[in-house]
């Protein structure tokens, strides 16, 4: 071994690596992807490798997408070493794609890429026959698998190709309930020359010794997988005969061919079948499909959760999602294959998530009460994977931030048995448990439906709100109406607060502490931002907090939430220091092993509040950082929370650098975003005040384009730029904006007086219109102290001065500029007065 | 400086790093948390750029690296613990905590030995010794990742490669097993995974 090693594994001779380099390459682009924006993504022939899906001695196989045919497939990658080997190879692949059976898993394509030869086949979702031997079964389904299989093997024989190599996990069964032998034929030098322990098990041994493989050889592969697939006391005789039989070191004392092994197999117990009166259809027909989970109930509990996957997510999902996605703007054609691959990888969590459940319950470790409580989260894992999938499959451009979070805030399906354990919520009556099971799974989808901002939401909340109360069923209830405050809070409906409220009262008659602190937390912020009456809800904070603070562990999210939504409540009577201390409370909840994005917007509140400026830049960093971690660094959230963090930066040129790096991106990735709009606004301000009239024209003219309440603003300036001296629009502007209610609407007033003195230069109008801006910005002040608001009130400050050469004036200027620093000219100025 | 001029916002900078880099930082995760392996390398490389030390060359850079993804690595596996328990690099290994780690890598029935082994190691043990063997660090860099003194690491060092040996008694070749050097050669011979 140590000979054959030196000459072919020499690592620093470019031998085999041991981490396939294309395993290598898709991580690679993956994260150049996420780091630095690169989009290299990685393709085999014309088809797109989406993940990993598994790897043998052959190769590689992974998933991968069919742009062309817009379907799922599967692509083995199969290093060779030699022309004459690619040559074999080739030959055999296209024989196999000529092969067509119900059994045999569908060649669809074959080709060379660099110096390997792939494959491309039919996706199969499901398990291979070890995976689903490892839970026993009973004989009956054992042998319709065989015979299924076997059934693919002997059409193989039939058409001269001879497999190799058979053994359970080569053949697949899948979440359609049929069987399908993989992996035939190909070339196996490695394997028969060093005769690898795992696979010379099942290795006839006139095989093992060197000779050519026949389909009797085939037939003792088979017989052995089938064996093994039996307990070690659990075969009956009857097959043990036939196992036997065709395990005979003699090829010739074996069965003529595949098929006498599968007559003498299918004999016996299609009699007694026959005579229990049960349908077996693969027996019965000895070929063709086969269906589990027909059969009475007992039998197959286990049968591959897969099929009760391909409900909700299989390949025609997966393709309208790519194809619809693919149509939203540049973020959605740079991340559409890569969604779907996600929402696939949670599929297939989850089918194992409920294989295991089923096979615990089996195994009796699970007891049928938490059994069913584990199923009921599944089913409700399985019900949000649905929504997240209707609402990528038909959201729109401006949603898709939305959908996407919605994604990203899948519940975990493998934490389902873990919860339904520690969950101290007691079980629904069981006469009732198939209904709430089924209802709490409507929903958790109208839930998800309403974090994608999927319009069906309320209507589907609403419709199970009604069903719900008619169990009488309080965590039920509860539920169904947190479901219907988040459909309704999308739409920013005035009855959020009191459905949320109602939430929480049945949370806490069903006892869920966690939904009622979640439910309460919702009602305490939709009260305070969108009206209501705040003072009889923070009158129950005190007893929210102690609800909160004993749910443990599981509650961490509940509270983080809980302390951030009653920050946001004192926010709303003004009482800042309140909330910064909130906050910080809030803070010490979060933890970075939480896959929701939410919570983390907690960071960025704070950072917003703390005066301290490292402190603050230390938040937005960390604020950054999780939320490129939960959402992705394309995420337009992620981006909005960048270009806040950006905007309170006082240092003018490192504001405007960051801006105008978001700003490239946000044009690239979301062009019609508010977002966007936020960011070019102030980077056209910024460049007004250091006097880049190109760039100002550049940014202003993308607010300009935007439905926005700045739009005119941004024309106005953007006329005086072109030497428009009428300062009739921005007085409109100003006149109209100043007149409003709200501190923060008459912000753009005071950028069109701005606009307006930048016309009229040091006369008296221009000096008019500075103390007007600086009035509305000095207000502003009072309420929100930021860097962007003092930016502008300190530029009218400053611009007065000059014009009227007033020193106190001059000195309040100075006194920040000196204390930001890149003012250098303007410091100069105020400094002559 | 690479990472300077990264940290001065110069992607292509970074880009240069990260390409520099990422195969030994990929295989430093690999032997370890393999389904997690993409994600701890973009953490790393992105608390390289937000970190605020500076460096003088690569080989210190490389350290920097190395230290950062081992703070990555406990981090991640700490996450995986049962939520009563506690992460101790010392204890426990890697074969304890995930049932699949490690399949993607292994080349051949010797290397999955060597590999199999190395996981059932604590993950320090585990560290050290692929830091060692196939990162091409000494030492000091080392004991700089590990924040310790070089004496101590080599005594540790010393101690992981008989727990390896210990472990390996069953599965290597008897000529790789007989001095400290012919275990060094056939490990760093079997190549980085």
């Amino acid at each position: 071994m140590a000979q054959d090693r030196d000459d072919a594994d020499d690592v620093k001779l470019g031998g085999r690596p041991a981490i396939d380099p294309l395993a290598l390459g898709v991580a690679r682009s993956r994260i150049a992807k996420a780091l630095f924006e690169k989009d290299e993504q990685v393709r085999v022939g014309r088809y797109q490798l989406l993940q990993r899906a598994g790897a043998g001695g052959m190769g590689t196989v992974w998933s991968a997408w069919d742009p062309e045919l817009e379907r799922r497939v599967a692509i083995k990658v199969m290093h060779v070493r030699s022309e004459a080997a690619r040559t074999l190879l080739l030959r055999e692949g296209q024989a196999l794609a000529k092969l067509s059976h119900p059994n045999i898993v569908a060649i669809y394509d074959v080709g060379t890429f660099e110096h390997q030869v792939y494959l491309v086949m039919e996706w199969i979702a499901g398990v291979t026959l070890r995976t689903h031997a490892e839970t026993p079964r009973t004989s009956r389904e054992l042998v319709a698998l065989y015979l299924a299989a076997g059934a693919g093997v002997a059409a193989a024989h039939g058409a001269g190709i001879v497999h190799r190599d058979f053994k359970p996990d080569n053949v697949m069964l899948g979440a359609d309930g049929r069987v399908r032998v993989l992996d035939f034929g190909l070339a196996r030098p490695s394997e028969a020359a060093s005769g690898v322990a795992g696979t010379r098990r099942y290795m006839a041994p006139e095989q093992a010794a060197g000779a050519a493989a026949t389909p009797a050889a085939d037939q003792y592969s088979f017989a052995v997988s089938l064996r093994e697939a039996f307990p070690s006391r659990g075969m009956p005789a009857w097959i043990a005969s036939i196992v036997e039989r065709a395990t005979s070191d003699d090829p010739a004392a074996r069965f003529p061919d595949m098929d006498a092994l599968r007559a003498a197999l299918a004999r016996d117990p299609a009699v007694v079948w026959r005579r229990r009166g049960l349908a077996v259809a693969a027996a019965a027909g000895l070929a063709g499909a086969f269906v589990i989970g027909t059969s009475q109930a007992g039998a197959d509990v286990c049968g591959v959760g897969g099929g009760a996957l391909a409900e909700v997510w299989n390949p025609g999902r997966l393709g309208q999602v790519i194809s619809h996605v693919t149509t939203l703007g540049g973020y959605g054609a740079s991340s559409a294959a890569s969604l779907a691959g996600e929402l696939d990888a949670y599929g297939t969590r989850w089918t194992i998530a409920r294989e295991e459940a089923c096979q615990a319950r089996q195994r009796d470790d699970l007891t049928e009460p938490l059994y069913e409580k584990t199923l009921a989260c599944l089913e409700r894992a399985r019900a949000a994977l649905d929504a997240v999938a209707t609402t990528l499959a038909r959201t729109s451009e401006d949603k898709l931030a939305e959908a996407v979070r919605a994604l990203r805030e899948l519940p975990a399906a493998e934490r389902c048995r873990a919860e339904a354990t520690t969950d101290p919520v007691p079980p629904p009556p069981p006469h009732l448990a198939a209904r709430i099971s089924e209802l709490s799974a409507d929903a958790t989808r109208a839930r998800f439906l309403a974090f994608g901002a999927d319009p069906a939401a309320a209507e589907l909340a609403r419709r199970t709100v009604v069903a719900a109360d008619a169990t009488g069923y309080p965590p039920l209830i509860a539920r169904a109406q947190l479901a219907l405050g988040a459909g309704l809070e999308a739409t920013l409906d005035n009855h959020t607060a009191a459905t949320y409220g109602t939430a929480a009262d049945a949370a806490l008659a069903g006892g869920d502490d966690v939904m009622f602190v979640e439910a309460f937390a919702r009602r305490l912020y939709a009260t305070a931002s969108l009206g209501g009456e705040l003072a009889g809800v923070t009158a129950v904070l005190p007893v929210a907090t102690t609800i909160a603070k004993r749910t443990g562990a599981a509650g961490a999210q509940a509270r983080a939430l809980l302390f951030n939504n009653a920050a946001t409540a004192r926010l709303a009577v003004g009482d800042e220091p309140g909330a910064i201390e909130l906050l910080r409370i809030a803070r010490r909840e979060l933890s970075p092993a939480m896959s929701s994005s939410e919570p983390f917007v907690i960071l960025g509140n704070l950072a917003m509040l703390v005066s301290d400026r490292r402190e603050r830049e230390a938040l937005f960093a960390e604020e950054r950082a999780e939320l490129e971690r939960t959402l992705g660094v394309e995420h337009p959230f992620t981006l909005a929370a960048r270009v806040r963090a950006a905007l309170l930066v006082e240092h003018p040129r490192r504001s405007g650098d960051e801006l105008r790096e978001l700003c490239g991106t946000l044009r690239r990735l979301h062009p019609r975003s508010l977002v966007s709009v936020d960011c070019h606004y102030d980077l056209g301000w910024l460049a007004v005040e250091r006097g880049d009239e190109a760039e100002a024209k550049a940014a202003y003219s993308v607010v300009a384009a935007h439905e926005d309440p700045r739009n005119a603003r941004a024309a106005a300036e953007l006329a005086r730029l072109a030497g428009d001296r009428s300062t009739a629009r921005a007085d409109a502007i100003a006149r109209a904006s100043a007149a409003d209610a709200e501190w923060w609407a008459r912000l753009p007033a005071a950028d069109a007086y701005a606009t307006a003195a930048a016309i009229h230069g040091s006369s008296a109008e221009g000096q008019q219109a500075l103390r007007a801006a600086r009035a509305i910005l000095g207000e502003a002040l009072g309420y929100r102290n930021a860097t962007h608001i003092r930016r502008r009130y300190i530029r009218a400050t400053a611009l007065l001065a000059l014009a009227t050469r007033d020193r106190t004036l001059a000195a309040e200027a100075l006194a920040w500029y000196r204390a930001v620093g890149g003012y250098d000219v303007m410091i100069a100025e105020l400094a002559a007065i | 400086m690479m990472l300077e001029r990264w940290r001065g916002g110069d992607n292509a900078a970074g880009h240069a790093l990260f390409e520099r880099h990422f195969e030994s930082l990929y295989g430093f995760f690999a032997t370890k948390l393999p389904e997690e392996a993409d994600d701890l390398v973009q953490r790393t490389m992105l608390a390289c750029v937000r970190g605020r030390e500076s460096f003088r060359g690569d080989a210190s850079y490389r350290t920097y690296l190395f230290a950062i993804a081992r703070n990555q690595l406990y981090t991640a596996i700490a996450a995986k613990q049962q939520a009563n328990t506690r992460f101790d690099a010392s204890l426990s290994s890697i074969a304890q905590l995930a049932s699949s780690a490690g399949t993607v890598l292994a080349r051949d029935q010797e290397h999955r030995a060597l590999l199999t082994a190395l996981q059932r190691l604590p993950v320090e043990q585990q560290t050290l010794l692929e830091l060692h063997y196939w990162q091409e660090l000494d030492m000091a860099q080392i004991a700089e990742i590990f924040a310790s003194n070089a004496a101590t690491i080599r005594q540790r060092i010393h101690r992981a490669r008989k727990a390896l040996r210990d472990l390996l008694e069953q599965s290597a070749p008897p000529s790789a097993l007989e001095t400290d050097a012919s275990l060094d050669a056939w490990v760093v011979g079997l190549g980085r995974p």
